[in-house]
């Protein structure tokens, strides 16, 4: 694979006045041709072994880490899906029959996730108040998705959930996040919908997925509208 | 061809190039060699007539005129460009460098100045090798060793001496011992010296008889280290002095070149022994057929020391290594006849050990360059059985004169300058490492009239610690927030409308510009104990400059650096 | 911003043209000025493969004490701030180092001879060595100052004439001016110089109508220079092919040079825009 100076500099993380420099010096691996300077990937990356540089293995298309866009909110619910009438009369049920109806890949262990709650609600009430509750493990785990899930549960009657208002819950959102920074990302734009009154009232009287998921997509748009005061802007995320 | 050429690996190209500037280097000082003699042949018949001493600054004065108006190479005496060529320069000498100075320097040596043909010879074949490696397309990390191969061949040729020529070359011009660099330049050594062989005869240059050297011979160097130091700090002292003065007095080079030369010939007009190179001198004393007595023996020493240093330091074009052996085999002589006069009833290993010792001696200290010097002498004189003798003389020699002058004269003017920048050393990456590759560009800009709300916002939005603040008009750079000053003020919302970004920025911010030398920059981060500094230019920002960004640079730079 | 363009003073009428039109281009293109005024009679610039030693014309020495002031009141007159340069490394005392990673440089036709020998048809060896080597555009102004309200890119197809183009659009856009880009055919087709272009992601400005193009198929390329205007900066690229082509052949450059008496850019084969 042929790399040109570009490429290069991308690979290895310095600017192109640097490898420039380098190749001027005769420090770098590089070939000639009509004016124009080429790399021979195998010999950069021998290259770099041999003298301990980390590469950046951008060019290549090895899975990338979870990076939020501007509609990743209702994207992730769209994945967890929304689910209606949820039964259970304490937290372990609800969490439970909430975990058994997120749509997970078969490898995942759902014992493990239950318990991964389980733990976190020990530690503190997830119940936000104005009757919302959202449970997630204590570690943002990959192993479970490697794409954030939120799943939407609307509980048959509302559970104490040891809220800090102390009014029941009737919906819960399961959070699962690849990393810490998707997890937060999504707390940041929950929270921000939730405290909307409209929507809370819009929430309380939800029927469908579609309803709910539209009325989702049109915050996250006002969000991305007002860049000032975006609790975390994707850019954010990207930096170095 | 080239092609052809440049598919091979990268060291077995280097090897062969190496051979062919082998060839060239020794070419050159042969020539030059060859045409010293005959000059000198030539002017041999006049030099005893009166107008006589007029000859040193006939050619003093045209060597300069030659050099600064028909070639057009103003320099100075050719090794110290030739190092900062290599540390500064990747290596890159002009062409003309390997003509001119082999001409000027005929001229100042045959016409009687007191001076030697090798820094002469290590600038042209340095020239030589460097063009050479130019026109293969070498990158400069490989011109470098074939810069110091043409070095190490002309040394090595002019002084029938392969080991020396090497040394010379990794000790005092590259000041780094790898084996990419130790193979090409052993090889091409060998080569200069093989043709210099061929076309003159494998002579040794000064030899000698075998010395009977005792216990007490060793005991006796000592005292003899001492006194090369000596007449080595005297010679590079009076150099400088001499250089400065010069300088200073009289403006035009070729007056300064003939005065300095005029001197010198009303010094040869007493003693005939300090013109020219001076090796007839040396082997006489090596030969043990020197007759004069002690007092004109350091007559002598004086002499040459004065004459070298008005030759070389008025500007005439020469090198130190031939006036070092000359002034050191006398200051041994001088040491021997003293050891005479004290102790008459020892047996002492003769005048020519004493000689062979000195020269040792004053070379290793004048060029702080030990190895240089031992290997040269054993070289030159063909005696191994003196080794230890000059080992000693030449270790213990350096060692003293370093507390004086602890840099050897070509190096001094680079240090003087801040230019002799040894590989690996810090000051080298940091000369290599530009501004523009470390300039961070992602900053925030924000404007004077903005308010703390604002700002906030702003800061919520980025990953920065430092806020540049231009004007929305100009774009003229005004200051700098940083996010440790308004910390305190950043949650207090009571202020969000009533603070402008223009209350809060801090205006005497240290600012930096790209031309800066990045020692300077390290200079003003200690002084201000900050993390980050503005770049400024033509009062525009153009980007930030850290510690970290530096550090992470840095690294990679001396990893990059390693050999493998 | 960061673009910058070497100026190396002459304290003399003729000097004060070629400032002028510096200025000028500076002022245009945004471009940051510096001047060098010279202290010796040489200076040396290290390019990536080749030392240039550049021996200065005498005149560039003469009457140092008033060629601040000068030079300040040309720039401000001009409406910039005047930037002096200090040379920091000296590879011998009397011989500075000029750095070579400016974004231009601004060159009379000759450097180190006498400044009667300028000409139309003359551009003298050192400043030539520079563009051989150096990784900037050179500009080479008019003897006597003169506006120019466009640009002109002759576009031969070579790799080199791509650069060159790189560097007209970049101008353009920096200044603002029109670009044009005059194109001699040489036994080939239209289409495939089109091709080049497209290649290169060149065409989409002529598509749109931005970049005028001058394609002449027919005439000699001596007489079709007439078509040139008078107030245009030429863009060319210079030593395109191998020496002996050129030897042989005669270059583009050297025929440009010998009849347009236009500003011109010249593009060396190092340069990377």
């Amino acid at each position: 694979m042929i790399l040109n100076l570009e490429e290069a500099a991308k690979l290895l993380a310095v600017p192109e006045v640097t490898i420039r420099r380098w190749i001027r010096q005769g420090k770098i691996p590089v070939r000639e041709g009509r004016g124009q300077y080429f790399f021979v990937k195998k010999e950069l990356e021998k290259w770099a072994r041999t003298h301990n540089i980390f590469l950046h293995r951008d060019l290549e298309n090895t899975p990338s880490q979870y990076e939020p866009d501007e509609n990743a909110l209702h994207e992730a619910m769209r994945r967890g899906g929304v689910f209606f009438n949820v039964e259970g009369k304490e937290v372990d049920e609800v969490l439970r029959n909430a975990v058994s109806l997120c749509p997970l890949p078969p490898q995942v262990d759902r014992e493990f996730l239950m318990e991964m709650l389980l733990q976190r609600e020990k530690l503190a009430s997830t119940g936000i108040g104005k009757g919302v509750a959202i449970p997630h493990p204590r570690y943002p785990l990959a192993e479970f998705s490697n794409e954030p899930l939120i799943t939407t549960c609307f509980l048959h009657s509302p559970v104490d959930f040891h809220a800090v208002d102390g009014i029941p819950v009737f919906v819960i959102f399961l959070m699962l996040s690849p990393t810490t920074k998707a997890h937060l990302f999504f707390l940041s734009r929950l929270s921000f919908c939730l405290r909307d009154q409209t929507f809370m009232s819009f929430l309380k009287q939800c029927s469908a997925q579609e309803e709910l998921l539209q009325k989702i997509a049109e915050m996250e748009d006002e969000i991305s509208g007002e860049k000032g005061f975006l609790p975390a802007s994707p850019g954010a995320f990207g930096g170095p | 061809m080239r092609r052809l050429f440049l598919s091979l690996h990268e060291r077995l190209q280097l090897i062969i190039i190496a051979s062919f500037v082998g060839v060239c280097g020794g070419l050159a000082s042969v020539a030059l060699n060859r045409s010293l003699s005959a000059v000198s042949t030539a002017l041999q018949p006049h030099t005893g007539h009166w107008y006589g001493f007029l000859f040193p600054a006939c050619g003093a004065a045209l060597s300069a005129i030659f050099l600064n108006h028909v070639v057009k190479d103003i320099g100075g005496h050719g090794v110290p460009e030739v190092i900062y060529a290599i540390s500064r320069r990747g290596g890159l000498l002009r062409l003309r460098s390997s003509v001119s100075r082999l001409v000027s320097c005929l001229l100042t040596i045959a016409s009687g100045g007191s001076a030697g043909p090798e820094a002469p010879v290590v600038i042209s074949g340095g020239s030589i090798g460097s063009n050479i490696a130019s026109f293969f397309r070498l990158k400069d990390r490989h011109r470098i060793v074939i810069v110091g191969c043409g070095a190490a061949a002309a040394i090595a040729s002019i002084f029938n001496a392969p080991v020396a020529g090497t040394i010379f070359a990794l000790e005092a011009i590259l000041g780094e011992w790898t084996p990419i660099n130790l193979i090409p330049i052993a090889i091409s050594s060998v080569v200069g010296t093989e043709v210099s062989r061929i076309l003159q005869g494998n002579q040794i240059p000064f030899q000698n008889r075998v010395f009977p050297i005792s216990m007490i011979d060793l005991v006796a160097c000592l005292g003899l280290a001492g006194l090369t130091a000596l007449g080595s700090v005297t010679l590079t002292r009076m150099l400088k002095v001499v250089r400065d003065k010069s300088n200073t007095l009289l403006p035009y080079a070729w007056v300064r070149a003939g005065l300095g030369g005029l001197l010198v010939g009303l010094i040869g007009l007493t003693f005939s022994g300090v013109l020219g190179e001076g090796y007839e001198v040396i082997r006489v004393i090596i030969e043990q057929q020197y007759s004069p007595g002690l007092l004109i023996i350091g007559l002598m020493i004086v002499a040459k020391i004065t004459a070298t240093s008005l030759t070389i330091g008025s500007g005439g074009s020469g090198g130190i290594f031939a006036p070092c052996l000359v002034i050191g085999s006398f200051t041994g002589l001088f040491y021997q006849r003293i050891l005479l006069d004290l102790f008459p009833s020892v047996s002492w290993a003769g005048e020519g050990y004493f000689a062979l010792l000195g020269m040792a001696g004053v070379i290793s200290s004048v060029l702080q360059a030990p190895l240089t010097g031992i290997f040269l002498i054993v070289e030159i004189t063909g005696s191994y059985q003196v080794l230890i003798s000059v080992v000693l003389v030449s270790m213990v020699s350096a060692t003293i004169s370093h507390l004086f002058e602890p840099f050897s004269i070509y190096h001094q003017e680079l240090i003087a300058q801040g230019e002799l920048l040894r590989p690996r050393t810090d000051r080298r990456i940091l000369s290599e490492l530009n501004m523009v590759e470390l300039l961070e560009e992602d900053c925030h800009v924000v404007h004077p009239e903005m308010r703390l709300k604002d700002l906030v916002a702003t800061v919520q939005r980025t990953h920065r610690n430092y806020f540049p603040v231009e004007d929305s008009k100009t774009g003229e750079f005004l200051g700098m927030i940083h996010l440790d000053d308004i910390r305190s003020y950043l949650f207090n919302p009571y202020l969000y409308n009533t603070v402008l970004v223009e209350e809060l920025m801090d205006r005497e911010v240290p600012r930096v510009s790209l031309e800066d030398d990045l020692m300077k920059v390290f200079e003003l981060f200690d002084k201000t104990h900050s993390w980050s500094l503005p770049v400024v230019q033509n009062r525009r920002f153009l980007g930030l400059i850290s510690k970290a960004t530096i550090l992470d640079h840095y690294r990679k730079e001396l990893m990059v650096q390693e050999e493998i | 911003m960061k673009n910058q363009l070497l100026h190396i003073f002459r304290n003399t009428p003729f000097g004060r043209e070629t400032l002028l039109q510096s200025v000028y281009f500076c002022r245009e293109t945004g471009t940051s000025l510096v001047v060098y005024i010279p202290r010796h009679p040489q200076f040396l610039m290290y390019f990536q493969n080749e030392v240039v030693t550049v021996d200065l014309d005498r005149a560039f020495l003469r009457s140092p004490k008033t060629a601040r002031k000068h030079a300040e009141d040309i720039i401000r007159g001009g409406g910039l701030e005047p930037n002096f340069f200090e040379p920091k490394g000296f590879t011998a005392s009397t011989l500075p180092d000029i750095p070579v990673d400016f974004s231009y440089m601004c060159c009379p036709r000759t450097i180190s001879d006498l400044s009667t020998k300028i000409g139309l048809g003359y551009i003298g060896p050192r400043v030539r060595k520079i563009i051989k080597n150096c990784t900037f555009p050179v500009l080479i102004p008019t003897p006597v100052y003169k506006e120019w309200k466009s640009l002109t890119v002759f576009f031969g197809g070579s790799h080199n004439a791509i650069q060159a183009l790189t560097v007209g659009m970049k101008v353009s856009k920096l200044s603002g001016f029109p670009l044009k880009i005059f194109t001699q055919a040489e036994k080939k087709h239209y289409s495939y110089y089109q091709d080049i272009l497209k290649k290169n992601a060149l065409y989409d400005g002529i598509e749109k109508g931005e970049i005028e193009w001058l394609f002449f198929e027919k005439g000699k390329f001596r007489e079709n220079l007439y078509n040139v205007p008078h107030d245009t900066m030429v863009v060319v690229g210079a030593y395109g092919h191998g020496l002996i082509k050129e030897l042989l052949f005669g270059s583009m450059m050297e025929e440009i040079q010998t009849i347009l008496p236009n500003n011109m850019l010249i593009v060396g084969p190092n340069c990377t825009p």
